[in-house]
């Protein structure tokens, strides 16, 4: 499977490669252009690019409608960013727009709730990332691992299910068994315990929304895990049991290794995301008693922009998130190439 | 790094959308008439309010498109009787279109942003005062002020009623850009009213736990201590009050925070007229009830309480749709806070309406909501919208009494007889059997702008027999306890630069106080937490008395010349 993958990636790069192709040739156009324009065609026709161009130009038109769709549907969208420098209303020309610098910014940043925000994002975040990243790894290992095939399936369907549960279905089951006459509280007080409020204490906030979920996606995050960890050769574990290796220690050191490039590209591609937690559970959980941990980055947006009608300084907050995402992103990913080789870019 | 710009693309996406939809867009190409051509050409006449608007000629060459969010259980607008019968009475024709209530927020922003096809006006718009300021700044909202001798029956209201005009004048330019929707039944002031199960009181009567109260005293209107509550409360707690076994009883049950049946009744017995935004008029003055010291006494006291379980702490957490669904069945609730008895319990004689209890120091006063009866912003008209006088013409024959009371309640023939009675009033029609009141009313009636005042009670439409019972409800146990002097904050006008203070301050002080109450009143509060809570409150990074500057400013020029 590693060695399947390897090639993928090769598979993958070459379009990079056709892309820098592509600045190389322009610069050999260029200086040709200089010398004489009747030969510019037979030269071009000779680089490394036009070679490659011509043998694989099929399967690069394939590769148009994904170009265009991401350029029209990522890239040009970017400019409407330029509304977080506006007070900006709809119906407003975003280019010819009511200028106000970086006043939406300022205002960010000196509000009273900016420390809050910023320590209720990254808390939520963090603790999601550190239960809910080794959590999938661990179970698709153990999946792996049992040796009534059968039963490994029906759990492995089993733990899947949760996954397609709406958010507001799953928040609405929430407060069926955490309410204060629900199953959980039934149960307190049926063995001598005191009713808890868990939507009106702040405390109880991060401890439900993590573990939900993580109960909600632990079985659709391992699928990725699964699939590397069936291309492990069998030869390997057979030699590790005639070296006397317990299944434990098989696990240990020939699944994993064989699962941990993924691991190191999941991990970069988790820490990029960090920061963007949606806004919609948070919103669906928030009560006033909790606000004071429930209130991130995301809901704030969401109440000053749709609200508020703040659009302006809603991007401006959302696009100061998307920065520090963007940071992260690049930090994980220069650690990750300096200790195991492996990087997105 | 490809999925950051993702993520920041898609949030960009929504623009995007927004401004190809620009591109899209059909443009007008209806011909605009002066005045003059108009009456010329299609009969066009403003004076005569139940006379044909346009003649056939207009009604044929002339049309309007209205845009408008509905009730999920009303019919489409261009199939309502009443509807109909406008187009009818005035020859003005015009297209609705309908869109869910869901759905309308988000619809709002792309209607606005579709510069170039934008409809001609918005029913049931929902605009905020800032909304609108901010968007007649642009020009994109016709100065409707500009047009008030083509609408004599909305022109004359606002002479009737300065207060009115007061309420929806935008103070920048002094012009009005929103048409407001009336209806005065004095029933919003006072949102809560205390009920109280009447058996288990008889039996706490009987079981001797309540002192200074007999059998007797168990009737609409019963006045109770806090003292005597409390003893009630408990009794209705530690006993098996429903019989069915289970300790389910919820002694004290309200919705915390709601728009109605709110806590804020309960510091009354503090003598504080408290409200959900804690903002009330006293003597003139625009004051916070969270800053005075009889809130901390008050919050100490309710917790007292909410701790030994006399309120049941579900309050703080139910949603209203649960509080309701609660009181079904076996009775669970022993008292509890409400609009009125009958949509919250399945038996609601027995339950008797309390008076506000009377506090420790003998206070005994009530919740003064500021739920205005005005609503401001219920439609806006677009700049630049072709013959526009016919348009504000049709508006303004919804202010006709009759046309009002039809536009709320239901067309003449499904909600009313087409006979009116000796004293020339609408006389309901009798319910066909599969439909509610309610259900019968949103099927038919759009809602929406109309003018409901002591006129057209008194001549043209009797009040909803629910209306009725809860108005003599309040007469008798809610209005005679609101002190003189106190008086809800009216819908008020601010300029842009008060405007950028609210914006700046106000989601954070509602947080702040949010926050800290619903603590205080489930765990209790010091009186070092108050001083700090106070100091921080009025503090410049939470600026309440920045907030409070502007409202006083605005209410004073709201009163100036009242």
């Amino acid at each position: 499977m590693a060695k399947r993958l390897s090639r993928d990636a090769e598979a993958a790069d070459l379009p990079a490669e056709e892309i820098s192709g592509t600045g190389a040739a322009a610069e050999a156009v260029a200086e040709v252009g200089q010398d004489a324009k009747d030969g510019l065609w037979t030269k071009f026709k000779k680089t490394d690019f036009a070679r490659n161009f011509k043998r694989n130009w099929t399967y690069l038109l394939f590769l148009i409608p994904a170009v265009v769709v991401t350029f029209i549907f990522a890239y040009i969208p970017i400019y409407g960013l330029l509304i977080a420098f506006q007070d900006y209303m709809p119906g407003d020309s975003i280019l010819h727009g009511y200028w106000i610098g970086f006043q939406n910014f300022e205002e960010f940043f000196g509000n009273y709730v900016f420390w809050n925000l910023m320590g209720n994002t990254f808390l939520l975040c963090i603790l999601g990332f550190i239960i809910g990243f080794p959590l999938p790894i661990i179970v698709a290992l153990m999946l792996n691992s049992t040796k009534n095939k059968k039963l490994s399936k029906v759990l492995q369907t089993l733990f899947n299910g949760p996954h397609f549960i709406s958010l507001v279905v799953l928040v609405g089951m929430l407060y069926l068994f955490f309410g204060r006459y629900g199953l959980v509280n039934n149960i307190i007080e049926s063995v001598g315990g005191e009713r808890y409020s868990f939507f009106l204490e702040s405390g109880a906030f991060r401890p439900m929304y993590i573990l939900s979920s993580n109960w909600q996606d632990f079985g659709w995050s391992s699928i990725v895990y699964l699939a590397a960890l069936s291309g492990v050769d069998t030869a390997q574990h057979e030699a590790a049991t005639i070296d006397g290796a317990s299944r434990f220690q098989r696990v240990l050191h020939v699944d994993f290794p064989a699962i941990a490039p993924i691991v190191s590209v999941m991990l970069i591609m988790s820490i990029g995301g960090l920061m963007g937690v949606g806004y919609e559970k948070v919103l669906l959980m928030q009560t006033d008693g909790n606000l004071e941990t429930s209130e991130i980055i995301a809901t704030y947006v969401y109440k000053q922009g749709i609200k508020n009608l703040r659009q302006g300084y809603a991007t401006a907050v959302g696009l100061f998130n998307s920065v520090i995402n963007l940071v992260l992103l690049v930090i994980a990913n220069t650690c990750s190439r300096k200790f195991s080789e492996n990087s997105l870019f | 790094m490809k999925k950051t710009i993702a993520a920041i693309a898609l949030g960009c996406a929504a623009m995007f959308a927004l401004t190809s939809l620009t591109a899209c867009g059909g443009g007008d190409d209806r011909e605009s008439n002066s005045v003059d051509a108009l009456v010329e050409n299609y009969g066009y006449q403003w004076e005569d309010t139940s006379a044909h608007i346009l003649n056939e000629k207009g009604a044929q060459e002339i049309s309007f498109r209205i845009y408008s969010s509905k009730n999920a259980s009303a019919k489409d607008y261009n199939d309502m009787d009443i509807m109909q019968t406008l187009y009818e009475d005035t020859n003005v024709f015009v297209e609705w279109e309908n869109v869910s209530e869901s759905i309308y927020a988000e619809q709002k922003n792309l209607i606005f942003s579709n510069t170039n096809n934008r409809p001609d006006a918005i029913y049931h718009a929902g605009m905020s005062a800032s909304e609108i300021i901010r968007y007649a700044s642009r020009k994109v909202l016709l100065p409707i002020s500009d047009y008030l001798e083509y609408m004599p029956n909305f022109s004359r209201i606002l002479e009737e009623r300065p207060d009115i005009r007061k309420q929806i004048t935008n103070v920048e330019d002094g012009k009005i850009y929103s048409l407001p929707r009336v209806e005065e039944m004095g029933l919003l002031q006072n949102p809560n009213l205390l009920f109280l199960n009447k058996n288990w009181t008889l039996e706490a009567i009987e079981a001797g736990a309540v002192s200074g109260l007999t059998a007797e005293d168990v009737k609409d209107g019963i006045r109770l201590t806090a003292a005597q509550m409390e003893s009630l409360l408990t009794y209705f707690l530690n006993n098996d009050m429903n019989g069915n076994g289970q300790n389910d009883e919820r002694p004290m049950t309200f919705v915390y925070n709601n728009w109605q049946g709110n806590q804020c009744d309960l510091y009354g017995m503090f003598g504080l007229n408290d409200n959900t935004d804690h903002r009330v008029i006293v003597d003139g003055k625009v004051t916070y009830t969270v800053l005075d010291d009889r809130f901390k006494e008050a919050t100490q006291f309710i917790n007292g309480w909410v701790e030994k379980g006399l309120i049941d702490e579900v309050s703080f957490e139910q949603t209203q749709d649960n509080f309701l669904a609660n009181g079904k069945g076996t009775e669970l609730y022993g008292a509890f806070y409400w609009w009125e008895s009958e949509t919250v319990v399945s038996d609601p004689e027995n339950y008797v309406v309390c008076q506000p209890l009377v506090g420790p120091n003998g206070d005994q006063t009530i919740c003064v909501s500021n739920n205005p009866e005005v609503g401001t912003g219920e439609v806006v008209v677009f700049a630049g919208t072709p013959n526009v006088e016919v348009l504000l013409t049709y508006f303004d024959r919804y202010y006709d009494p009759m046309i009002s009371a039809q536009i709320n309640y239901g067309p003449i023939g499904i909600v009313y007889e087409e006979e009116l009675d000796e004293n020339g009033m609408l006389v309901q029609k009798e319910l066909p059997e599969d439909k509610t009141a309610d259900e019968l009313r949103l099927e038919n009636a759009p809602l929406g702008i109309c003018y409901l005042s002591d006129y057209a009670w008194e001549n043209v439409v009797h009040m909803e027999p629910r209306a009725r019972l809860r108005l003599e409800r309040l007469e008798a146990y809610a209005t005679p306890y609101v002190p003189a002097g106190v008086q809800p904050v009216p819908n008020l006008q601010f300029t842009q630069e008060e405007l950028n203070t609210l914006t700046l301050y106000e989601t954070n002080i509602v947080n702040y106080i949010n926050q800290h109450l619903i603590t205080w009143l489930r765990n209790g509060l010091t009186d070092a937490d108050w001083e700090a809570f106070k100091t921080e409150l009025l503090s410049t990074r939470v600026g309440l008395n920045e907030v409070r500057k502007v409202y006083q400013a605005a209410y004073d020029r709201y009163v100036a010349e009242n």
